[in-house]
């Protein structure tokens, strides 16, 4: 598995909804989040994940979520992150 | 890592998400503000500033870096474009560095095969070609060179070679812009600025799908609904995208028929009297197109005008475009009202257009003769997909026409201005421009004995072998034609690289310092952080090694007046620094010695630029940028706009000070609708559009060696309307062939994709270097900006016969 990495997001929340309460319940079930101070609409978040990627889409599909801004991410370690470009296509 | 860094990471990414929240309630920012954060912190990480190195937004970054690496990015909440904000590429921008192919020595063809060389060597290959026939040498950059690295093959190419055959790969993408502006306006680039976004009551994207391509813009715009605003949002496009989603009205046109619906409002405008006549008679003078086609026409009087746009009734438009005439009456209503402020936004579909020239100059007219202009929020603007598409393709003017600063090779008042800045002798520079990229490759892929005059290109930061249209013809026919010799500098192997002869391996963004422009005049500077991988080095080391060792071997155009190097830099104490020598490049600050001589080209068209040491302070200025009295520097917001611009005189309002017609006035255009250069047939039965997606950046070279990105978004996709899929008896993940009259390719399908796009269209992204959909344009050019149209074209889409299933296309998301 790859090493946790660091990621810092704002989430503009549907305000006053009933998804709005449901989005946070549901937020607050994942361990590896910390909400910060809600003020007005937006609520910062920051996680520590091997899978920001996964974890910013889960975010968004929150029906009390409207939109998901990314302020901070840490690369995650180098090993993990190399690449050498474009994939086989279409392995068998 | 430990925890106690991780703890510090978790609290830096609380501080950075919170300082967002803060600035969103309404906490000002600092044009210049406080430096950046570059000492190192208690863990060891320095932060630093720097341009995001994807898009032509221009969001700032802090790069955390730490034992000569980059370890982290925030969103620098200093700057004023994004305000801490990122998107999801900008996010993983520090990972473009990390591929494990990066390209870290010369690599020199023998025998067929790329085999390791030297940098001695590479550099003494070059200098051969281009003393054998100095002519017949070509140099290809783009809109990713900086703006010192364009300026020195700029000045190398027309005041040291006397070759005007240099373009950037920015032909290919904002060329109609730059004629649509020079042709209304006199002057390039638009007059308003991002803080329209802020203003405007109703935002049009024409053929724009901001929320994938500039998409922190677009959440700049979304985010005022957010606040209780209201902003309408019309989306004017040939299919459905992202942008769609948060649209009030999404009016679908065919192909090529928006020239139809510019006309259709000016119909409307002049019909209901709701034009607005005071702007128009202060500010504005009438134009119509010569036959042929040109960049300035000819004057017509406001009576042909009313004339040749009466034809544009609703319902005419209508029969065009396929957009009922009542929306089309809506648009022309909206444009009448004075109690809104509309901005316009556009890129690649007005500009990749076979009237990409026509299609700008409408819009602009449509804002002119309603008088939306001038005030925030009442604005035409254009936006740009590269990082310096305007910082240096446009204004230190890498074209082949262009000299720095909006001057023109073909005019002898620039020419002589530009070799006295340069320092060389009179009649130096050549009056006749060089090829346009789409004649370079043309005469590059050409038997020399068939008049393919171009023997030798040098292509830097960018990637023709995927980004050129039509690339049998304008590309891979370069392979087997013996005298021709193609050199790539490069970060990471690419479809270019491919069939190179001689490759140059590059540093890459913080690996080296920078100077970039954005979409709305915004000059941005950052310095060198991490050292490139072995021995990558600089693309502006690389021309000045070139020019150096064509000095040392006697060719005269590399000596200025005084027989000095063309690129001679000097210390703090006026001693010579052999920069050339790689092992001095660092001795001083190239980038600024570049930079200050090109600023002095900048004061012509009212352009001014910062001085280097103001920018390295700032997050950015945007230009004209000029000393106030109590001595600092000021930019300017509103261009040609009393108050805001300080070029225009007192008493004035507007002042269009480079008016083509010489007389403080913008030029209002009429250019009729005229079908696509390629439209389906019997044949060919399915129109193609082709662009680029969320998760990858152009050709896909750093953003596939992203692998969160690369997984997102794994492979091109053929994007099928379910009717159309049906009938070819396609479905999801099923191979299918894409061909035109020029290639073909092999696709998965993608039912609906991100756009549902409509019966007889398809589109394919280009991030793909293994799908090839410029096997299959067609790059047919605008006749004026000669940018070609790479979202028309003419193609039948089957199923691949016993093809055999591949995996599902990745879902929509986000």
């Amino acid at each position: 598995m790859p090493s946790p990495v660091v990621i810092g997001l704002v989430l503009t929340l549907a305000t006053g909804t009933p998804a709005e309460a449901a989005a946070l319940a549901a937020l607050r079930t994942r361990a590896e989040i910390e909400l910060g101070a809600r003020q007005d609409h937006w609520l910062p978040l920051v996680a520590a994940t091997p899978f920001p990627r996964e974890l910013h889409r889960w975010v968004e599909s929150l029906p009390g979520v409207e939109h998901v801004d990314v302020a901070f991410v840490e690369l995650p370690e180098i090993s993990a992150a190399a690449s050498d470009g474009p994939l086989p296509l279409f392995p068998s | 890592m430990t925890m106690e860094r991780r703890e510090f990471l978790r609290t830096t990414a609380m501080a950075a998400a919170t300082a967002v929240v803060a600035q969103r309630l309404g906490a000002s920012t600092n044009v210049a503000g406080p430096a950046s954060p570059a000492a190192a912190v208690p863990d060891g990480i320095a932060w630093d500033k720097a341009p995001c190195r994807f898009c032509g937004t221009g969001c700032h970054v802090r790069v955390g870096v730490k034992d000569g690496r980059v370890v982290a990015i925030q969103g620098e909440q200093l700057a004023e474009v994004n305000k801490g904000l990122l998107c999801v590429k900008g996010y993983h921008v520090g990972g473009i560095l990390y591929g494990k192919d990066r390209l870290t020595t010369p690599l020199l063809r023998r025998n067929g095969v790329l085999e390791p060389s030297t940098w001695d060597e590479a550099i003494e290959v070059i200098a051969q070609r281009v003393m054998k026939d100095p002519k017949g040498f070509a140099f290809y950059g783009s809109g990713q060179w900086t703006v010192p690295e364009g300026y020195a093959a700029q000045k190398f190419m027309k005041g040291g070679l006397a070759n005007n055959h240099i373009e950037p790969n920015a032909r290919l993408c904002m060329a109609s812009a730059v004629t649509g502006y020079l042709s209304v306006y006199g002057v390039d680039e638009p007059a308003g600025c991002y803080d329209d976004l802020d203003a405007a009551d109703v935002v049009i994207l024409w053929g724009n799908n901001p929320a994938e391509m500039h998409p922190v813009l677009f959440s700049r715009i979304i985010d005022r609904r957010t606040k209780g605003q209201k902003v309408t949002l019309i989306d004017l496009g040939t299919r459905r995208t992202r942008s769609t989603e948060f649209a009030d009205e999404y009016l679908e046109f065919r192909p090529n028929s928006d020239m139809a619906i510019a006309n259709g409002i000016a119909h409307l405008l002049l019909q209901n009297d709701t034009w607005d006549r005071e702007f128009v008679a202060k500010h504005c003078n009438f134009r119509g197109d010569n036959q042929p086609l040109d960049l300035l026409g000819k004057p017509i009087s406001f009576d042909d005008y009313r004339a040749a746009v009466a034809a544009y009734t609703p319902e005419y438009v209508e029969k065009i475009s396929g957009v009922p005439a009542a929306k089309i009456r809506m648009l022309g209503e909206l444009f009448g009202r004075r109690d809104v402020r509309i901005t316009s936004l556009w890129c690649m579909g007005m500009n990749q257009h076979t009237r990409g020239t026509a299609i700008n100059r409408l819009v602009h007219s449509i804002h002119l003769l309603s008088g939306h202009f001038g005030r925030p929020g009442d604005a035409p603007t254009s936006l740009t997909g590269q990082p310096s598409a305007c910082g240096t393709a446009r204004e230190v003017g890498t074209m082949c026409h262009f000299l720095p600063g909006g001057r023109l090779v073909a005019n002898p008042e620039h020419r002589k201005e530009s070799e006295e800045i340069w320092k060389v002798p009179a009649g130096r520079i050549n009056p006749k421009p060089g090829y346009h990229t789409v004649q370079l490759f043309e005469k590059f892929c050409t038997p020399t004995e068939k008049g393919g005059d171009i023997h030798t290109v040098i292509v830097q930061v960018t990637n023709p072998g995927q980004s050129l249209p039509n690339l049998h013809k304008l590309f891979k026919a370069k392979q087997g034609l013996a005298d021709k010799f193609l050199i790539v500098s490069e970060v990471y192997p690419t479809a270019t690289t491919e069939i190179a002869d001689l490759v140059l391996p590059a540093a890459l963004w913080v690996e080296k310092n920078g100077i970039y422009g954005n979409s709305e005049r915004r000059t941005q500077q950052w310095y060198k952080m991490v050292e490139p991988p072995g021995q990558a080095r600089p693309d502006a080391w690389m021309t000045i090694a070139v020019a150096r060792r064509l000095f040392e071997l006697g060719h005269p155009g590399m000596k200025d007046c005084d027989g000095n190097f063309l690129f001679a830099v000097r210390d703090a104490a006026g001693r010579d620094v052999p920069v050339w020598d790689f092992a001095h490049y660092y001795d001083v600050n190239v980038d600024k010695a570049l930079y200050e001589e090109y600023r002095l080209f900048s004061f012509y068209k009212h352009k001014h630029l910062a001085p280097y040491d103001v920018l390295a302070q700032a997050r950015g200025l945007r230009w004209p940028v000029v000393q106030a009295a109590d001595g600092s520097w000021q930019e300017t917001k509103f261009r040609f706009t009393e108050g805001a611009d300080p070029f225009v005189a007192k008493g004035k309002g507007i002042q269009f000070y480079h008016s083509v017609t010489k007389d403080d006035k913008a030029l209002i255009w009429f250019c009729p609708y005229e079908p696509a250069a390629e439209s389906p047939d019997g044949d060919f039965p399915t129109w193609l559009c082709t662009g680029r997606v969320l998760e990858h950046w152009h050709t896909g070279t750093m953003t596939m060696r992203v692998p969160q990105l690369r997984n997102a978004m794994p492979n091109a996709y053929v994007e099928m309307n379910p009717d159309d899929a049906a009938a070819a008896g396609l479905g999801n993940g099923d191979m299918a062939v894409v061909e035109s009259r020029r290639g073909r390719i092999e696709l998965p399908v993608w039912v609906n994709g991100r756009a549902r796009p409509p019966r007889g269209t398809v589109f394919v992204p280009f991030f793909d270097e293994r799908l090839l959909i410029n096997d299959v344009t067609l790059g047919e050019p605008c006749p004026i900006s000669k940018e070609p149209d790479y979202k028309k074209c003419a193609v039948k889409v089957y199923r691949k016969t016993a093809a055999p299933k591949v995996s599902e296309p990745p879902a929509p998301h986000g």
